[in-house]
This record gives structure tokens, C-alpha cells and sequence, in this order.
């Protein structure tokens, strides 16, 4: 009984990590130059979303096969192999899809294959958790990382152009400064401390 | 050298003398529109820091006058015409995310008014940057025609090469432009007066003006007025005055204030020179202020490691004089035993 209560928790806990706590993009800064450069529109940060995660987990699923005796220099570069060749079949499959959304991420799509979402997940949980749980954290990272990149790039749309999925919202004001990658770094940041002293504030609540 | 600051209420309080005489022009040139549009900018920045330090759980200091300096140097940098929403926007902007998202008064790494200036003018370029004539009666609707609104005679003269302002106009700021931006006598004035007040460093300023003074020579053919128009459109002297000399950017040492200049010209030249930019100054500001900064920690350190390279020669300077001191107290010593022997 005990025994199913420990893993209930720890289970609760990866999830939890992986959405709010150890949010990738909202916490831990990771993975954002594309999100600023990129995710200006809703439709932009869709695009985003589907190749960030399709490259990222089928990586992160074959590398955990990587046995641990080869050594950690030797690890990165098949880490980084491993998504060369996962890149392959995501780009063929993303451009009979979604032809124009592959050119509008431009030289950020091939740039996934060595992001460092990848090397911090598969070096710090693989070699201490069971696959199952490694699995469940990469799933629920990747989620994560998507909610707030979807989240970021409609505020970041409606503050721009005023507009959600190119639809008219009505806004009275438009500020076109959050279109340019300087203005998407500026409300990143808000979004980050916004994020965090939410997180805090709910840790403070449950303290009491 | 470490130079002595004054207390930052006095500087503050002698900034904001010098900003209210400049607000007071700037309503005399634009009417009643101008002096709403100072309103919004100086309500909206103190009304924002008050919130912001709310928010933050500080308590508010009634000597820190800063967010007024900001909301006032803001107000004149802006078209007289510009919509009151995006006034406000701008002064929010330049509260939240350029000082208190830095640590709040005394932490900030750019100007705040810069900011909130660049922020409004690439947001709304076409309401930033285009001005009413002077004397003109400007409706007071947050939106103004456009038919009344022209470009700034910074623009013409980096268009065309030459202005068509007299120099009696160009001295007093009569032309069209950034509301109190102009006023080229009145500048002087408040810059002599805050430099013999110390409020603003006077070796940052004279080579800014200096080093701006030859690039503008050279640029207009050693033609004095296009250096005046150089001077007075495009903000360039009220940006070297309340934007680069500002306090809350201003390295602490002389050489790195000399420095600071320097690096605050080259950047304004360069803008100037590589872009059609009429507003540069503005630019060059929020790009050398956290350079300025870290000038001043390198001087810092660079005395630092002087200082312990005078201590450690002292001490070996001492060693070999105890030396030579020992040696010859011991010849001293032989000899006298040598006479006490042969006696």
C-alpha cells in the first residue's frame, strides 16, 4: 500500500516538474532564442510546438538506449547523432504537412537537433530513473515547454497586432515593438517573473 | 580619481528646476496639448513607480524625485501631438522594465526616459515622429489630425543636407521637433548651470560635445550652422545633458567618466553616420550607459591592483634599503674591530 503511495507521489511530482515547477521555458530559460525570434504569432508558435516536440522526444526516446559505460564526451556526440537522423524523417513528415511552416522556422528547425532541453534531460534523469518514469518526465516536459510557448505567443499577438490566430480581437491599441525579437526577449522576462511569483505565491499559501 | 558625489536629492532637485524651465518653453511653443502630454507622462511614471514599489514591499522615499525627472525628461522628448495613450504606455514602459525590473532607483543600467522613448517610438512611429508646427493651436483629442503634423527639422536635415531655419530660430528651438528638445540657449544655460551645481559631470559632457563638435564638422563641411542644427535637432545637446550625463548611469571615477564620454560619442557618431536615424542620441544613450558601468569597475579594480603594486614595491624598496643599511653597519663593525685590533 505504502509502496503504491511512493509512486503515486513521485509520479505527481514528475508531472508537476515538468508543467510548473521545472517549467522548461518559464523556469529553467531553456530553449528560448526560437521562441523570441519565432513565436510572434499563434500560427508561428504551432509550427514551433509540433517540430520542437517531434525532435525532441524521438531523441530523447532513442538516446536513452545509449548505454552508460561509453564515456560522456562520446555520449553527446551519438546524443547529437541521434537527432541528425531523427531530423530526417521529421523534416519530410512537417514539410508534406505544413510546406510554408517548415520555411518560416528557418535555420531554427536543423538548430533543434543541439538544443539543451535534450543534453540536461537525458544526462540528469536517465541514468537514475527507471524508463517508464523517464519517459513520463520527457512527455510532460515537452508539454510544458508547449503550453507556455502557445500562452506566450497569443499574448504576444494580441499585444502586436491585436489580433489571436490572425482574428481580430479588438484591442483599442497595438504595441508593434512585441513583434521584434527585442520586445519578445522584454515580455519573455515578464512572463517568467509573472510565472514565478505565481509559483511562489501558491507554495507561500499551501506553507500556511 | 574618485569623484565626490552630491547627496542624489540635491542633484535631483536641480534637474527638476531645469526640466520645469524647459516644460514652461515647451507650453509657451505648443499650447495647452503640450502641457497635457507633460501631465500624462509625469502622473503615469509616478503613479507607475508608486505601484511598482506597492508591489515590491519597499517603502516609498518622499526625497527620491526620480520617477518625476523621468515622467518630465520623457514629456519633452515627445511630439506635442502624440496620443495621451501612448504617452502613458511609454512612461509605464519605462518604470516597469527599465527600473524596477532592474532593482528600482539607483540600480538602473539605462536610462529609463531612453527607454520608454525607444519603446514608444517603435511601437508608434508614425505618432512619435511627426510634429506639429510651433504656435500652432493644437486640438486637445488624444488623436490629432494629420494634416497639421509635419517631420521634425532633424529629418529634413538628414534628408537634404541643409535646413531651412534661420539662426535666430535655431538658437531658441522655432522649429519643428520633439517639444523641448530645441531651446539650443536655454540648454547651455541648464548645462552650465548643473555642471557648476555638479549635478551632471562636466568631463563627460565637454567630450561628448567635443568629440560630436568635430564628427559634425567634418560631416557638414566646416559649416558652423549645420553644426547647430546638428546640435539642436535630433535632440543631440538635451541627450548629452539629461540622457548620457544622467546620475543614475554616471561612472564614479574621472578617467572613467572621460572614458564613458568617448565611448558615448562613438556610438552616436556611428549611429548617425550608418543609419538614417533622426533621433540618435537617444540610441547611443541606452547603448553606452552599461558600458559606462562596467568602465567604472574596471577602474576600480585597475586602482586596485595599483595600489597593491605601490605596497609591494614599498616593501621591497624598504628590504633592500635594510639591506644596504645592514651591510653597512657590518662593515662599520669590521672596521672598528680592525682599529681595536691594531691598537
Amino acid at each position: 500500500m505504502s509502496n503504491d503511495n511512493n509512486k503515486n507521489n513521485s509520479c505527481k511530482k514528475i508531472i508537476l516538474n515538468g508543467l510548473l515547477n521545472k517549467n522548461p521555458i518559464l523556469v529553467s530559460g531553456m530553449v528560448i532564442a526560437p521562441v523570441i525570434v519565432l513565436a510572434n504569432n499563434f500560427s508561428n508558435a504551432v509550427m514551433l510546438v509540433i517540430s520542437f516536440s517531434l525532435i525532441t522526444f524521438f531523441t530523447l526516446l532513442v538516446s536513452s538506449f545509449v548505454p552508460k559505460s561509453i564515456v560522456y564526451t562520446i555520449r553527446i556526440i551519438l546524443y547529437t547523432l541521434i537527432g541528425a537522423l531523427v531530423y530526417v524523417p521529421a523534416v519530410i513528415l512537417l514539410n508534406y504537412f505544413m510546406p510554408d511552416g517548415v520555411e518560416a522556422l528557418g535555420i531554427f528547425f536543423p538548430l533543434f537537433i543541439t538544443n539543451s532541453f535534450i543534453i540536461t534531460r537525458s544526462e540528469s534523469i536517465f541514468f537514475m530513473e527507471t524508463k517508464g518514469k523517464m519517459l513520463l518526465d520527457i512527455v510532460f516536459c515537452i508539454i510544458g515547454y508547449d503550453a507556455a510557448v502557445l500562452l506566450f505567443a497569443a499574448v504576444r499577438e494580441i499585444l502586436a497586432s491585436g489580433t489571436i490566430g490572425g482574428r481580430m480581437t479588438g484591442m483599442p491599441a497595438f504595441f508593434r515593438v512585441f513583434e521584434r525579437p527585442f520586445g519578445g526577449f522584454i515580455l519573455l522576462g515578464l512572463f517568467a517573473a509573472l510565472f514565478r511569483s505565481i509559483l511562489l505565491f501558491v507554495k507561500r499559501v499551501r506553507q500556511k | 580619481m574618485d569623484i565626490k558625489r552630491k547627496p542624489e536629492f540635491n542633484i535631483m532637485t536641480d534637474m527638476l528646476i531645469v526640466l520645469l524651465v524647459t516644460a514652461v518653453v515647451a507650453v509657451y511653443y505648443y499650447g495647452m496639448r503640450a502641457a497635457a502630454v507633460i501631465a500624462v507622462t509625469v502622473i503615469v511614471s509616478t503613479a507607475a513607480d508608486f505601484v511598482c514599489l506597492k508591489l515590491r514591499k519597499k517603502a516609498h522615499d518622499k526625497k527620491d524625485l526620480s520617477a518625476l525627472i523621468t515622467g518630465l525628461t520623457l514629456g519633452l522628448m515627445m511630439s506635442a501631438s502624440v496620443p495621451y495613450f501612448e504617452a502613458a504606455a511609454a512612461a509605464v514602459f519605462a518604470i516597469v522594465v527599465a527600473r524596477h525590473a532592474f532593482g528600482g532607483s539607483g540600480c538602473e543600467i539605462f536610462n529609463p526616459a531612453a527607454v520608454g522613448f525607444l519603446f514608444a517610438s517603435l511601437c508608434f512611429p508614425e505618432n512619435m515622429l511627426t510634429y506639429p508646427r510651433i504656435f500652432t493651436d493644437i486640438p486637445m483629442s488624444s488623436v490629432v489630425p494629420s494634416d497639421i503634423l509635419t517631420q521634425s527639422m532633424a529629418k529634413t536635415l538628414l534628408v537634404t543636407g541643409t535646413s531651412p531655419v534661420s539662426l535666430i530660430d535655431v538658437l531658441t528651438g522655432r522649429f519643428t521637433g520633439p517639444m523641448g528638445t530645441g531651446f539650443v540657449v536655454l540648454l547651455a544655460v541648464a548645462a552650465a548651470f548643473l555642471m557648476l551645481r555638479r549635478s551632471i559631470s562636466a568631463i563627460t559632457f565637454f567630450t561628448e560635445l567635443a568629440v560630436m563638435g568635430l564628427y559634425a564638422f567634418i560631416r557638414y563641411g566646416f559649416d558652423p550652422m549645420d553644426v547647430l542644427y546638428f546640435f539642436s535637432g535630433g535632440m543631440t545637446l538635451f541627450g548629452i545633458i539629461f540622457l548620457s550625463c544622467d546620475y543614475s548611469v554616471m561612472p564614479r571615477t574621472a578617467s572613467s567618466r572621460f572614458l564613458y564620454g568617448l565611448v558615448m560619442s562613438i556610438c552616436m557618431i556611428m549611429f548617425c553616420q550608418y543609419s538614417a536615424m533622426e533621433n540618435a542620441v537617444v540610441y547611443a544613450a541606452i547603448v553606452s550607459s552599461p558600458i559606462g558601468i562596467e568602465l567604472d569597475r574596471r577602474a576600480l579594480s585597475f586602482a586596485d591592483m595599483l595600489k597593491k603594486h605601490r605596497k609591494r614595491k614599498g616593501k621591497r624598496k624598504r628590504l633592500t634599503k635594510n639591506k644596504l643599511l645592514g651591510s653597512i653597519n657590518e662593515t662599520l663593525e669590521m672596521l672598528n674591530n680592525d682599529d681595536k685590533r691594531e691598537s
